[in-house]
C-alpha cells in the first residue's frame, strides 16, 4: 500500500544522514521516557505511586525541560533534514548542536536527580535562588548553566541555517518570499522548507539572545543575592524566549507535513501568496503574544497584557489556516494512501487545530484570571504538544522507516490507536479538571479530584504504549533506513 | 604607510597622557565609552589601513584564530570594572591600557575579523550585543559602586547607555540581515581573502 513512498535527498552526506539519525533515536527514547515522567506524575496524583512531593516535583521539572528541550532537538533535524535539500548546511555544525545538548542535558539531569533542583522548567526568579535546603545553589547553577549550553548549541544551528539562507537567497526578507509577496515578483517563491526555516531561525535566535540574558543574570543573582532583579523583567524574558522556543518546534516540524503529504497525495504543494504572508505574519506574532503567559501580572503594562490577549486570538491562526487547508485540499479526492506515516500527519493538523481554541478561551484575560492556574492550561498545551506537534515528529520517523518500500506490520497500526485515543482522553481529562479548577502542579489532590485523576492515568497509559511500539519500531528499523541520494 | 603611522601614534596620544585623556577618565562614561572604544579604534583602523595583507600576520594568524582569541580575552579583562580601577590607580596599569587596547585588541580585532569562519563572527556579534544587555542590567541594579572612582550615578548613567547601544546595534544588525544582498557579498569577501592568503 504504501511502498511506493520514496524518500530522497538528494545531497545528504553519509556524515549527515548519521548525525540525523542520532538525533532522531535520541529523541525517541527520550520522549519515552518522559512520557513515563508524565504518567507517573498522574499515577501520583492519582494515590497510586506515593513518592512524594519532592519526587514529584523533580519530575515535573525533568518532564517539562526535557519535553521542551528534546522536541527541540527533534524538529530541528526535520527542519535539517528538508532545508539541506535546498541550501548548503554544515554538519560539524550539526554535531556541535548535538554535543552542546548533550553536556547541556547532562548538567541538567544532575541538578534535578542529584542537586535535587525541582523549581519548574520555568525557573522563574527568585525561586531557584530558594531551595531552602531541598537544593542549593550549586544544583540551580548547574539547571542555568546546562540550559545555556544547550542554547549556545542551537544558536550556532541557527545561524547555519542563516548563512545557508542568505548565501543562496541573498537576504531573510527574501527567502520569507517578501519580493513575490509586496513586489510582484515573478520570480518562483522560496519553497515551503525554506519561507519555515527563515521564520524559525529569526524568531529562535531572537529567543535564544533573550535567554542568554535572562540565565546570566540569574546566575549572578544566585551567587549575589544584592543583585536584584526585576522579577516581572525577568518572567517576560523567559517566557518570551519558552514561548518562542516551543513554538518554533512546530514551526520546524510542520514541514514534515509540507513534504511528506503531497507524496502521499500525489499532488504538489506550492507556497502561494497568502502562505507567504501567513508565515511573515506569524513571524512577528510569534514573538508578540508571549505576553499571554503574563495576565495575572497585575503590574504589566495594560496595552502589553490587551496585546498578548489579540495576538493570541490572531496568533496560530495564519500558518495553521493555510496549513490545515492546505492539507485538505491535498487530501480532498485525492484517493490518500494511508498508512501510518499520514495517519499520524493527519492527526497533527487535527491536533494542531483543536489545541487552538481552548487555548483561545485561555488567552481572554477574563476567563484566565480564573483558570489560569488550574490544568486546563497543561490541558491546552497538550493538545498543541501531545496531538500536533509529536504525531508530526513521529510521523517523521515513520516516513523514514517506510523508506523505498520497507513496511511495517500491523501493530504499528493498533499502536497509533492507542496513542490517538490514549491521548484524546488524556488531554480532555486535562480540561476537565481545569473546568473544576483543580489547580495545576500540585503533587497531592483533594480526594474530589483523584478519580479524573485515575481517568487519565489510564489515557496516559494507552499513549505511553503507543509511543513505546513507535520508538521501538524506529529505534529497531534504523540500520534498514533508506535514503535515496540522487 | 608613514603618514598612517604618524596619524596612529598621534591619535594615541591625544587618547592616552595628554590633557585630552585625562578628561576622559575624569567621567566614567566617557571612559568606557569613549576612550577605550577609541583606543580599540585607533588600532582597529591601522591595522586595517597597514597590516590586514602582510605575510608573516596572515602566517601565524591562521583563519584568524590566534587574533580573534587574544581580542576576545584582553578585551574581556577591560570590561570588568576593577581593570578600570587598576588603570585610574597607578600608572603602570594606565600604560598598560594605552598599549593593550589598541596593539592587543585593535589591531588583533582588524587583521582577524575577515579570517574567521562567518558562524564565529555571527556568534562573536549576539554574544557582543547580549553581554552588553546583561552589563547594561547589572550595572542598574548593583546595590554598589562597581568601579572605586567613580559615583553610582555614574555606574547607572552608563548602564543606560550599554543598554540604549545594545538595542540600537541589534536593530541596526538585523535591519541589515533583510536590506544587504549576501549572495555577492560572500563569494566575493571569500575571492578576495583566499587570493590574497594564497598569492
Ligand atoms: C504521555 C504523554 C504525556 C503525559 C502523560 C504528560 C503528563 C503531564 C503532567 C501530569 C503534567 C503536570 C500537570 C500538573 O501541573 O499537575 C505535565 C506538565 C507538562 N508537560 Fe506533559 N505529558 C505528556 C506529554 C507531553 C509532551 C509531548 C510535552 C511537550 C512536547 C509535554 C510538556 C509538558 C510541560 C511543558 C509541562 C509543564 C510542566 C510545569 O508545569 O512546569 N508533555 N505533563
Ligand atoms: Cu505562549
Amino acid at each position: 500500500m504504501s511502498s511506493s513512498i520514496s524518500v530522497i535527498h538528494p545531497n545528504l552526506s553519509a556524515g549527515a544522514r548519521k548525525t540525523l539519525l542520532t538525533y532522531l533515536a535520541i529523541s525517541a527514547v527520550v520522549f519515552l521516557l518522559m512520557m513515563v515522567f508524565g504518567a507517573s506524575m498522574r499515577y501520583e496524583q492519582s494515590e497510586w505511586l506515593g513518592m512524594g512531593p519532592q519526587y514529584f516535583y523533580q519530575i515535573m521539572t525533568a518532564h517539562g525541560i526535557g519535553m521542551i528541550g528534546i522536541v527541540g532537538l527533534a524538529a530541528s533535524a526535520v527542519m535539517w533534514f528538508f532545508l539541506s535539500r535546498h541550501v548548503q548546511l554544515s554538519t560539524p555544525i550539526l554535531v556541535a548542536n548535538l554535543v552542546f545538548f548533550l553536556i547541556g542535558v547532562v548538567l541538567i539531569l544532575g541538578a534535578i536527580f542529584i542537586g535535587g533542583f525541582a523549581a519548574a522548567w520555568t525557573f522563574l526568579y527568585p525561586l531557584p535562588a530558594m531551595g531552602k535546603g531541598v537544593w542549593g545553589n550549586h544544583a540551580a547553577a548547574s539547571y542555568l548553566v546546562g540550559l545555556l549550553l544547550i542554547g549556545v548549541g542551537f544558536l550556532l544551528l541557527y545561524l547555519d541555517t542563516a548563512r545557508g539562507i542568505m548565501k543562496k537567497y541573498g537576504n531573510l526578507g527574501k527567502a520569507l518570499g517578501w519580493p513575490q509577496l509586496f513586489f510582484n515578483s515573478q520570480d518562483e517563491a522560496p519553497p515551503s522548507a525554506v519561507i519555515a526555516s527563515t521564520m524559525v531561525l529569526i524568531v529562535n535566535i531572537a529567543g535564544i539572545a533573550a535567554g542568554a540574558v535572562v540565565l546570566v543574570l540569574s546566575l549572578v543573582n544566585l551567587y549575589m543575592p544584592s543583585y536584584e532583579l526585576d522579577p516581572l523583567l525577568v518572567k517576560n524574558l523567559i517566557y518570551f524566549f519558552g514561548h518562542v522556543f516551543i513554538n518554533a518546534a512546530i514551526y520546524q516540524a510542520v514541514i514534515a507535513v509540507y513534504e511528506i503529504l503531497p507524496l502521499y497525495t500525489n499532488r504538489p504543494w506550492k507556497p502561494t501568496k497568502v502562505f507567504i504572508l501567513s508565515w511573515t505574519l506569524s513571524t512577528l506574532m510569534v514573538m508578540s503574544v508571549y505576553p499571554h503567559h503574563l495576565l495575572m501580572d497585575f503590574a504589566m503594562p495594560k496595552w502589553a497584557l490587551i496585546m498578548g490577549q489579540i495576538i493570541s486570538y490572531m496568533s496560530g491562526f495564519p500558518v495553521l489556516v493555510v496549513t490545515a487547508i492546505g492539507a485538505l485540499t491535498l487530501i480532498y479526492r485525492s484517493g490518500i494512501k494511508w498508512d501510518v506515516t499520514s495517519r499520524l500527519l493527519i492527526l497533527s493538523m487535527l491536533g494542531w487545530a483543536c489545541g487552538v481554541i481552548p487555548a483561545i478561551v485561555d488567552g481572554t484575560i477574563s476567563v484566565n484570571n480564573v483558570m489560569h492556574n488550574t490544568l486546563w492550561v497543561p490541558g491546552h498545551f497538550h493538545i498543541y504538544l501531545l496531538l500536533g506537534l509529536l504525531p508530526m515528529l513521529f510521523g517523521f520517523m515513520y516516513y523514514l522507516v517506510q523508506s523505498n518500500g520497507n513496511k511495517v506490520g500491523a501493530v504499528d497500526d493498533v499502536a497509533f490507536w492507542f496513542y490517538l485515543v490514549g491521548g484524546m482522553g488524556f488531554v480532555t481529562m486535562f480540561l476537565l479538571s481545569g473546568k473544576e479548577s483543580i489547580p495545576r502542579r500540585w503533587a497531592a489532590h483533594l480526594s474530589e479530584w483523584v478519580p479524573y485523576d485515575r481517568i487519565a492515568s489510564v489515557f496516559a497509559t494507552l499513549v505511553v504504549i503507543g509511543a513505546l511500539v513507535f520508538a521501538y519500531r524506529f529505534l529497531t528499523r534504523l540500520s534498514r533506513i533508506n535514503i535515496a541520494t540522487s | 604607510m608613514s603618514r598612517s603611522i604618524l596619524f596612529f601614534v598621534l591619535f594615541l596620544y591625544l587618547l592616552s597622557y595628554s590633557i585630552i585623556g585625562q578628561w576622559f577618565e575624569v567621567s566614567m562614561v566617557r571612559h568606557v565609552l569613549i576612550q577605550i572604544p577609541c583606543l580599540v579604534l585607533a588600532g582597529y583602523l591601522f591595522g586595517r589601513k597597514s597590516l590586514i595583507n602582510n605575510r608573516f600576520l596572515i602566517l601565524i594568524n591562521d583563519k584568524g584564530l590566534a587574533g580573534i582569541l587574544m581580542c576576545i580575552f584582553i578585551g574581556g579583562y577591560w570590561m570588568l570594572p576593577r581593570a578600570l580601577d587598576a588603570a585610574l590607580a597607578g600608572s603602570n596599569m594606565a600604560l598598560v591600557k594605552y598599549i593593550s587596547l589598541p596593539f592587543f585588541v585593535g589591531i588583533p580585532l582588524a587583521i582577524s575579523w575577515q579570517r574567521i569562519h562567518p558562524i564565529a563572527r555571527a556568534v562573536i556579534k549576539i554574544e557582543f550585543l547580549t553581554m552588553l544587555f546583561r552589563l547594561g542590567w547589572l550595572y542598574l541594579v548593583s546595590p554598589n559602586r562597581l568601579c572605586n572612582f567613580y559615583q553610582l550615578n555614574e555606574q547607572i548613567i552608563l548602564g543606560k547607555c550599554f543598554l540604549i547601544i545594545a538595542t540600537s546595534l541589534s536593530l541596526y544588525w538585523i535591519l541589515q540581515l533583510f536590506a544587504e544582498d549576501y549572495r555577492e557579498q560572500e563569494t566575493l569577501k571569500k575571492n578576495n581573502l583566499y587570493d590574497q592568503a594564497s598569492s
